[in-house]
């Protein structure tokens, strides 16, 4: 869904506010710890009825995991959230605005346009935007990708009918370099800072919010009246359902987006 | 965003149980020898995985059976709820945790199911594998979707002889991780049973959809 003309307006006011706030120093990974002892798992035995058996799982084994596996150390996945009631005041509404607006409407939508019309649109939507990731490269100094983009957006644009067909990763066996605002900005060292939810766009971060400025002003849909909707509408008809897989897994959707998001990021961040 | 992220969160449950799945038949084979290497164990879940999911001659019930056992056999879901629960598991009880940890088991796997059987033969690419430790590994493989790559990580340790999942990731998101931040968030000020209660609301509803 496009922002409104108001909110980019509040964002961008926002994130120039923030800008300066923003560099809060990252997380330093954590030295990896001594070797685990091996006991603690040479003791167990093979338990395969689970409703049967005790736990089997040593009391310090979370402790030496983590030292040496980012994913589980406790600050992995974490960001401070001192505006929750803001934050899920937006998650609620952007909840309601799926289920109420955006599932109606791309279900409907999805009836009457045949499915590979609505996977040509994407493609040819996802051509056009490729200025972002033109730029985006070219900010973060990967010019070699940024240069082979600019080929991908050539070869899609002639030979691909306006994008409609990949041609440049069927034919050409072209990579596809989706680098982002958030990527470019935590490249000149710019911290996360605290977490953001916004209306319409969902989880985001300051740093997320400046990223999603660079990715909005640059990319060609901003400018079609509409086609931000249409993008989004279009992708959600071919990804039915996904959301309300992702809601039932949880047992706190909003912990779990908010924990998504972040662990998303710091992997992108990391590239 | 939002739609990205929720792909990432749904391929990640697709990732576990195509691979998980796929040890159906490696167990009723040889699962031991299967598990003796990290690769080993993956590259036969997934092998096996696809042809359970192609076998016409099952049906839903059997087919989801098959798989909820091996996956019970492949990942060692008593160390991925403990890992989930983080320093909360003192505070349950043994028996408790086994009820947690059959519930967390359900819930991963009926929420997951459904887009498991919709697999449609994507094909698979391994990477290389990483040693994290002396017993740990990390086996990296990018699922090939008609949209994009999709890159993943299986996390397995040493479990005697055999080696076992204990997490998974897609595209730097680790289930793990994800759900301990939700207990976590959860058994501030709640308690296990609490829990427990919660998951069985979960798990029953979605059984019944």
């Amino acid at each position: 869904m496009p922002a409104s003309k108001t909110t980019c307006l509040a964002i961008a006011l926002l994130s120039i506010a923030v800008a300066t706030t923003a560099a809060t120093p990252r997380h330093s990974s954590k030295p990896s710890s001594s070797k685990r002892p091996q006991t603690a798992l040479q003791s167990e035995v093979e338990q395969k009825k689970t409703e049967t058996a005790s736990t089997g799982v040593s009391p310090n084994l979370e402790a030496e995991f983590a030292a040496e596996d980012h994913a589980l150390d406790s600050s992995r996945g974490e960001i401070a959230d001192p505006l929750i009631g803001w934050n899920k005041m937006w998650y609620h509404f952007n909840d309601k605005t799926y289920f109420w607006v955006l599932k109606p409407v791309s279900t409907g939508y999805g009836k009457v346009m045949p499915k590979i019309a609505r996977a040509g649109l994407r493609n040819a939507l996802i051509n056009l935007k490729a200025p972002v990731r033109i730029i985006n490269c070219a900010l973060q100094g990967r010019f070699s990708e940024s240069g082979q983009e600019v080929e991908r957006f050539g070869i899609n644009s002639t030979l691909g009918v306006l994008g409609f067909m990949d041609t440049a990763t069927t034919k050409f066996k072209m990579n596809y370099y989706p680098r982002d605002g958030d990527q470019t900005l935590a490249k000149t060292g710019a911290g996360t800072g605290i977490y953001l939810v916004w209306p319409f766009i969902g989880p985001s971060s300051v740093r997320g919010t400046g990223g999603w400025l660079i990715d909005t002003v640059t990319s060609p849909l901003t400018y079609l009246p509409g086609a931000p909707l249409v993008d989004n509408i279009n992708n959600t008809s071919l990804d039915p359902g996904t959301y309300e897989k992702v809601k039932e897994a949880s047992v706190d959707p909003y912990v779990a987006m908010r924990n998504g998001y972040v662990q998303y990021r710091q992997k992108r961040a990391g590239e | 965003m939002k739609g990205k992220l929720c792909r990432s969160f749904i391929l990640a449950g697709l990732f576990t149980f195509v691979a998980l799945a796929g040890v159906t038949r490696a167990a009723t084979l040889d699962l031991s020898k299967a598990a003796g290497t990290p690769e080993g164990l993956i590259h036969a879940a997934i092998e096996q995985g696809l042809a359970v999911l192609s076998d016409k001659n099952l049906n839903q019930a059997q087919r989801r059976e098959k798989i909820r056992t091996i996956m019970l056999e492949a990942a060692d879901m008593n160390q991925m709820a403990a890992l989930s629960l983080s320093k909360y598991k003192s505070k349950f009880t043994p028996e408790q945790f086994q009820q947690f940890t059959d519930l967390f088991s359900k819930l991963v796997f009926n929420t997951y199911i459904g887009h498991v059987e919709s697999y449609n033969g994507e094909p698979v690419q391994y990477g290389k594998t990483q040693k994290i430790a002396a017993d740990r590994v990390r086996v990296p493989l990018t699922v090939m979707t008609k949209d994009a790559p999709v890159p993943g990580e299986f996390s397995l340790y040493k479990k005697g002889t055999e080696w076992k999942v204990y997490d998974v990731r897609i595209e730097g998101i680790s289930l793990v991780n994800n759900y301990r931040s939700q207990f976590n968030e959860f058994l501030v000020n709640k308690t296990p049973s609490a829990l427990i209660d919660q998951l069985k609301h979960q798990v029953s509803e979605n059984a019944s959809k």
